[in-house]
């Protein structure tokens, strides 16, 4: 039986790999676009959060303002506030970030003295942290800070009275990130002589929110009055709400040209199949003769149909995977690191494909067992 | 051993009707060797296939070595003809991409290697057995489908002008080699023209119009 499949596969190789190919392309193109969109999406949260945080979370008694022309809020609150969001599921707010900005002059010069916490998520999130840690006994240096004092990696400062090692110099951000100086909380909380207080919370809106027509901005307050009802949120949306537009667009398309790819192939490998039928009218009317049930002659064609279907899911995958890794990075250059195999969707085409095809080739195989046998012999 | 009892088959082509099989009865039994004879048309494949149990009659009864085969479901009537049919047609009709060997094989019902070799061997196909039909004299090819007919032991082997595309030394050979089944015990039905077959006759038959000229 196998040895039928096999050696009818090798000798009408033509037929089967036309069929393995359209299975290919189907596959790989399915396999390139959910490889990168995934990609995609961490690419959009990441865009976002280089500009700047996405939520700010500030006390509720802030003067807007003060905050704005300074861009940091002269109130304080206790950084215990950040662990209440540890409690929730099904929150719109990650990587959370409690904050201390303060307005200093250092070596003559003005800048934002920033402490950073490491990151917080809200119960039931697992995820690798968005923005830089900062090692006790460390410091980031803005663009600007650093140029002015020409200061390198590497070097020791004093600030305030604390050494502390410059662990990176960022590279010009273009915003009043360049005239900050990035400390480890604790560090920035001892030099301010405010202990256990911060101005800040920052954070990344999970994205969820964007795709409803409801306005995320509500949905957002309305979860904060239920953690935090000492402080006020806002939303700097234009940046993410563009992204993700675009994003949902290509999705959209995608979805779009979705029926057709798999209608096209469908066609396809259904000729191919009803072909291959034809061809073997006789043999088929041979192998009854010979004792093959209807239902063996199923199976022979069905067989040879998942064949199809496996190869083309392996290769397609491996197509798909190998496009996606070679013009990602293109696409996504940020997240590039994150465009890598995904071997669930291995799995998924190795189902999904064989079951294809056999669907496909379902009608040909029984127009192969219910034409008469003996019509066929009898063409000599 | 085959029984066909007022047998009726008819062809409808371009709202025309064609009787193949008219009313024809007929009784063959264990150990014959029958050979049939009529012109083109006369119904001499649609009977060998209607005994074969693959062509069910409009009407008529058919039994074979006991067996009601049209009362039997698909595919118990694919298992009787594995065990007790064995065809060999005119055009050979051996899988192009199955070496000699194999195309032998493709009925065998059991693992039936040993006697595999020894009927290749009788049939002096031994050196070829490895060889696609493609690579096969005319002889060799029906000597080919002659062993795969006998593979399973049939209990009776129809032929359809097995010596039709053959010359007469291969058609005597295939004829010889049918003979040979027959003087085992099995039952040989075969359509042929050729008057090498009637040395081992029990019978001959003639056909005309669907019916049996007496
Ligand atoms: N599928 C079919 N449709 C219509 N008519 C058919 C069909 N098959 C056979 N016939 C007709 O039935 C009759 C008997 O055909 P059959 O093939 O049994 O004759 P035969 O004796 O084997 O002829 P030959 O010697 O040419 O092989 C013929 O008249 C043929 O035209
Ligand atoms: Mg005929």
């Amino acid at each position: 039986m196998v040895l039928l499949v096999i050696k009818e596969i090798l000798h009408r190789k033509i037929n089967f790999l036309l069929g393995v190919l359209a299975i290919i392309m189907a596959v790989a193109l399915f396999i390139a676009f959910f490889t990168s969109s995934e990609a995609s999406k961490r690419e959009t949260i990441r865009l976002t959060r280089d500009m700047g945080f996405n939520l700010r979370i500030i006390p509720k008694s802030t003067d807007m303002n003060d905050f704005w022309v300074t861009g940091f809020s002269k109130t304080t609150m206790p950084e215990k506030y950040v662990l209440r969001f540890k409690k929730f599921k099904n929150f719109s707010y990650a990587h959370l970030t409690a904050t201390l900005h303060k307005q200093v002059t250092w070596r003559d010069k003005k800048i934002i003295l920033t402490g950073i916490s490491p990151e917080i998520e809200p119960s039931g999130k697992k995820k690798s942290p968005m923005i830089f840690s900062i090692q006790p006994g460390t410091v980031y240096l803005g663009y600007e800070v650093a140029k002015a004092s020409h200061l390198k990696k590497g070097d020791v400062i004093d600030l305030f009275g604390k050494k502390l090692s410059v662990a990176k110099t960022l590279s010009e951000n273009g915003s009043d990130d360049d005239i900050r100086v990035f400390a480890p909380l604790a560090e920035v909380q001892d030099i301010l002589h405010e202990k256990g207080r911060i101005n800040e919370i920052k954070a990344l809106e999970c994205l969820c929110l964007m795709n409803g027509q409801n306005d995320p901005l509500k949905i957002v307050r309305q979860q904060l009055t239920q953690v935090l009802p000492e402080a006020k949120v806002i939303l700097n949306q234009t940046i993410a709400v563009a992204r993700e537009r675009q994003r949902k667009m290509f999705e959209n398309y995608f979805a779009l040209l979705l029926p057709f790819v798999v209608l096209v192939c469908a066609a396809w490998v259904g000729t191919l199949a009803m072909m291959n039928v034809r061809e073997r009218k006789q043999e088929i009317g041979i192998l009854r003769a010979l004792g093959y049930s209807a239902g063996k002659i199923t199976v022979l064609f069905l067989s040879k149909a998942l064949l199809i279907g496996i190869l083309g899911a392996v290769l397609g995958f491996i197509i798909g995977t190998a496009l996606s890794l070679k013009f990602g990075p293109e696409v996504f250059k940020v997240t590039a690191k994150l465009i890598k195999p995904n071997y669930g969707l291995l799995i998924w085409s190795l189902i999904a494909a064989p079951l294809f095809t056999a669907l496909a080739s379902f009608i040909p195989a029984m127009i192969a067992v219910s034409t008469d046998p003996a019509l066929t012999l009898r063409e000599d | 051993m085959i029984d066909l009892q007022n047998v009726g088959k008819i062809y409808h082509a371009n709202g025309k009707k064609v009787a193949a099989l008219d009313d024809l009865s007929l009784r063959i039994e264990k150990g014959e060797f029958v050979v049939i004879r009529g012109p083109s048309g006369s119904g001499k494949t649609t009977l060998l296939l209607t005994i074969g149990a693959m062509l069910k009659p409009d009407s008529g009864e058919v039994a074979v070595a006991g067996e009601n085969i049209y009362s039997l479901k698909g595919g118990e009537r694919a298992k009787f003809r594995a065990a007790n049919i064995g065809f060999v047609f005119q055009m050979f009709h051996l899988l192009p991409y199955l070496t000699v060997w194999e195309n032998i094989m493709v009925p065998a019902l059991e693992n039936q290697k040993s006697e595999a070799h020894e009927i290749l061997e009788d049939l002096g196909l031994a050196e070829r057995a490895h060889h696609k039909p493609f690579a096969l004299s005319a002889g060799e090819r029906q000597r080919t489908a002659v062993a795969r007919a006998l593979i399973n032991h049939p209990k009776v082997i129809l032929a359809d002008e097995p010596t039709g595309n053959l010359d007469p030394e291969n058609a005597s050979d295939v004829i010889e080699h049918l003979a040979g089944f027959h003087a085992q015990g099995g039952t040989v039905v075969v359509v042929t023209h050729s008057e090498q077959a009637d040395v081992y006759a029990t019978r001959i038959i003639r056909m005309r119009k669907g019916k049996i000229n007496v």
